[in-house]
C-alpha cells in the first residue's frame, strides 16, 4: 500500500501580480491513505488542492498522477478531473444548477456516461450522502448542510479514485460533522484516497493516517499524527495547538499515571483504557503501602 | 418574485406533468390572444384564476394581490388609448368630455370599446402565464424549452442566471443586513451611501462568484456543454382529455361571440 497516487515535485506556483502561493514543495500522497492537511489561512492548501485537480498549473516544478506526469492538454485534464474529485468548501460557489437532481448529474454527464448509467450514479451518490429525499427541492431553499451534502454528492457521483475535501466541516453543526466524517471513513474502506484540510488538529489526528503541516506555501512538517502532533517546534510554527487528547496523554504521563508500555493514544477510547487499568493498578499501589504501614 | 417561485415547488400541481401544464398556458394563451372576443379573454382570465386557486390551492387573496400588479400597470396603458385630446373638438363623438383651454380631452365610444379589449385580452394572457409560473418550477420549464429545441445557449444562460439570481439576493440581504446593524441606513444621507456600498460590492463579488463557478465547473470536467438530467414525469390521459375540451369550448366561444378567431379590434 505504499505506492504513491498523488506527487508534488518542486511545485511553485505564483500568482500574475508576482507573489508566491507555493514555494518549491515536494510531497506525495499514498494510495488509500487519509492524508490530513493543516495550516493556517493562506498557507497554500486550497492552491495546492486545485493543482491536484489540474485546475491550476504550476509555474514550476510538476504533479504526478498515479506515476505519470499531469499533462494540461484536453483531454488529459478531463481524464485526471475524472480520478481526483474536489468538494470545495462553499458549496454556493459549487451547486450551478436550481435543481438537486440536475446539479448532481452534471459531473456523470460530463464523463460521457449513457443517460441509464449517469441515474444509477447519481442514485448512488443521493443514497451515499442521505440527500435522496433533495430530489426534487430547488437547491436555494436548503440549508447550509444540506447544500454541503449535495455538493459532495456532486464529486461522488463521478466516482474518482481520490476525493479531496476542502474544510468539510467548516460552518457544519457537530451531528452533521460527524455524519460527514463517518461518510469520509466508509469512503476510505471502500478503496479511496481521501484528502482533507481542515483547522480542527483534534479532527485530524484522530482521523488522519497521514499529516501535512503547510505553511506560507511550503511543507513545514509531514509524518505520521503520533509524531507530528508531539513535534512542538512544527506544532509552533504553523500557529497550531495540540489536540487536546495528546495533551491530556502527556499530563498523565507526566503525574505517573499512566501503565509502562502505555501506548499513544489515538482515541479518547484507547486513552480511557489506559486510565482505568492504570485506576486498579494505582488502587493496589495505595492498598499495599497502606499494609506497609 | 420569491413568492411565485416558492410556490411553484409548493402547489398541488406540482406533479403534473410540465408538458401539461405548459400545453394548457400555451393553448389558452394563443385562443386569448387570436380571438377579438372581449367574453372569451374574460373567460380566459376566470379558467385560469380558478385553476390556479381551486386546482393548484394557492389563496385566493394571493392570486389577487399578484394580479392586481399587472392590472394597474394595464390600466395606465390602456389610459392613454382611452383617452384623446384634440383641438377641434366634436362633442357629438364622445361618450363623455371637458374643455380645458383651447383643448377638449375626452372618451370616445369605441375607443373605450378598443382599450376594454386590449385590457381584458392582456390580462387573459398575463394569467396564463401566472398560471404556469405559479404551478412550474423553471427549471422544468427549462427543459421543455430544451425538448422544444431552443438555442442551448439560452437554455443554459437561463438556468445559470435563475440560480444566482437567489445566490446574489441572499448575498445582497446579508450585505444589507450587516450595514443596517451598524447603523447604516440611519439618516437618508448615509442610507444612499450604504446603497451605493452594497451594490459596488455585489458587483465585485460577482465577478469573484462567476470565477469560482468556472472553477468548480471544469473541476467536474465541465467542456462547455452543461447536460443534465430531466426528472420523469407521468403523462395523465385524463389531463390531456381535459385540456383538449376546455379548449375546444374556449376556440368555440371565441368563434360564436367574435365572429373570428383573427383579431378586429380596429374594426
Amino acid at each position: 500500500m505504499d505506492e504513491s497516487i498523488l506527487e508534488a515535485s518542486h511545485v511553485e506556483f505564483k500568482y500574475q501580480d508576482g507573489t508566491k502561493a507555493i514555494r518549491d514543495l515536494s510531497l506525495s500522497v499514498k494510495k488509500g491513505g487519509k492524508a490530513a492537511f493543516l495550516g493556517p489561512n493562506g498557507a497554500g492548501k486550497t492552491t495546492l488542492f486545485l493543482h491536484f485537480n489540474g485546475i491550476l498549473r504550476p509555474s514550476q516544478g510538476r504533479v504526478r498522477f498515479a506515476g505519470r506526469d499531469v499533462r494540461y492538454d484536453h483531454a488529459s485534464l478531463v481524464d485526471l478531473r475524472k480520478n481526483v474529485g474536489i468538494v470545495f468548501q462553499d458549496p454556493d460557489t459549487q451547486l450551478f444548477s436550481a435543481s438537486v437532481l440536475q446539479e448532481v448529474s452534471f459531473g456523470p454527464f460530463n464523463m460521457g456516461l449513457p443517460e441509464d448509467q449517469v441515474r444509477q450514479c447519481v442514485d448512488e451518490a443521493m443514497a451515499a450522502t442521505e440527500i435522496a429525499d433533495l430530489r426534487g427541492r430547488p437547491t436555494h431553499l436548503l440549508s447550509y448542510g444540506q447544500k454541503k451534502r449535495v455538493s459532495i454528492a456532486d464529486i461522488l457521483a463521478m466516482d474518482p479514485q481520490v476525493i479531496i475535501f476542502d474544510e468539510p466541516t467548516a460552518c457544519l453543526d457537530p451531528r452533521l460533522a460527524l455524519r460527514v466524517m463517518d461518510l469520509l471513513d466508509r469512503l476510505s474502506r471502500g478503496g479511496k484516497t481521501v484528502i482533507l484540510s481542515t483547522h480542527d488538529v483534534d479532527l485530524a489526528y484522530s482521523w488522519a493516517d497521514y499529516v501535512f503541516v503547510m505553511k506560507n506555501g511550503e511543507v513545514a512538517g509531514e509524518g505520521l499524527p503520533e509524531s507530528i502532533f508531539q513535534n512542538e517546534k512544527i506544532l509552533a510554527q504553523a500557529d497550531l495547538k495540540k489536540p487536546w487528547l495528546l495533551e491530556v496523554y502527556g499530563e498523565l504521563k507526566k503525574k505517573g499515571w499512566l501503565l509502562n508500555g502505555a501506548t499513544v493514544p489515538r482515541t479518547k477510547e484507547q486513552l480511557f483504557e489506559h486510565v482505568s487499568e492504570n485506576k486498579s493498578f494505582g488502587h493496589a499501589r495505595m492498598l499495599k503501602a497502606e499494609s506497609r504501614r | 418574485m420569491f413568492q411565485i417561485d416558492s410556490y411553484a415547488y409548493s402547489n398541488r400541481l406540482y406533479s403534473t406533468h410540465p408538458g401539461e401544464k405548459f400545453a394548457f398556458s400555451a393553448a389558452t394563451m394563443t385562443i386569448c390572444l387570436a380571438s377579438s372576443s372581449m367574453i372569451t379573454a374574460l373567460a380566459v382570465t376566470l379558467l385560469m384564476a380558478g385553476a390556479v386557486v381551486l386546482q393548484a390551492g394557492i389563496p385566493w387573496r394571493q392570486y389577487l394581490k399578484l394580479m392586481t400588479l399587472p392590472a394597474s400597470f394595464l390600466l395606465v396603458g390602456v389610459a392613454t388609448v382611452a383617452v384623446s385630446v384634440s383641438v377641434s373638438g366634436q362633442p357629438e363623438m364622445y361618450l363623455f368630455w371637458f374643455r380645458a383651454g383651447s383643448f377638449s380631452i375626452g372618451v370616445r365610444d369605441q375607443d373605450l370599446a378598443v382599450a376594454a379589449g386590449i385590457f381584458l385580452k392582456s390580462l387573459g394572457a398575463t394569467s396564463c402565464l401566472y398560471f404556469l409560473s405559479l404551478t412550474t418550477p423553471l427549471v422544468e420549464i427549462i427543459s421543455i424549452l430544451r425538448k422544444l429545441k431552443a438555442p442551448t445557449l439560452f437554455i443554459e444562460l437561463m438556468s445559470l442566471v435563475y440560480r444566482f439570481i437567489f445566490v446574489l439576493a441572499e448575498t445582497a440581504e446579508k450585505i444589507y443586513t450587516s450595514q443596517s446593524s451598524r447603523l447604516g441606513y440611519r439618516t437618508l444621507k448615509n442610507g444612499y451611501f450604504s446603497l451605493s456600498q452594497l451594490i459596488s460590492s455585489l458587483f465585485v463579488r460577482t465577478l469573484y462568484r462567476s470565477r469560482e463557478l468556472s472553477k468548480t465547473l471544469s473541476a467536474r470536467c465541465y467542456t462547455g456543454e452543461i447536460r443534465v438530467l430531466e426528472t420523469r414525469h407521468d403523462i395523465s390521459r385524463r389531463n390531456i382529455v381535459v385540456i383538449i375540451v376546455l379548449e375546444l369550448l374556449l376556440a368555440a366561444l371565441a368563434l360564436y361571440d367574435g365572429g373570428g378567431l383573427i383579431g378586429r379590434i380596429n374594426s
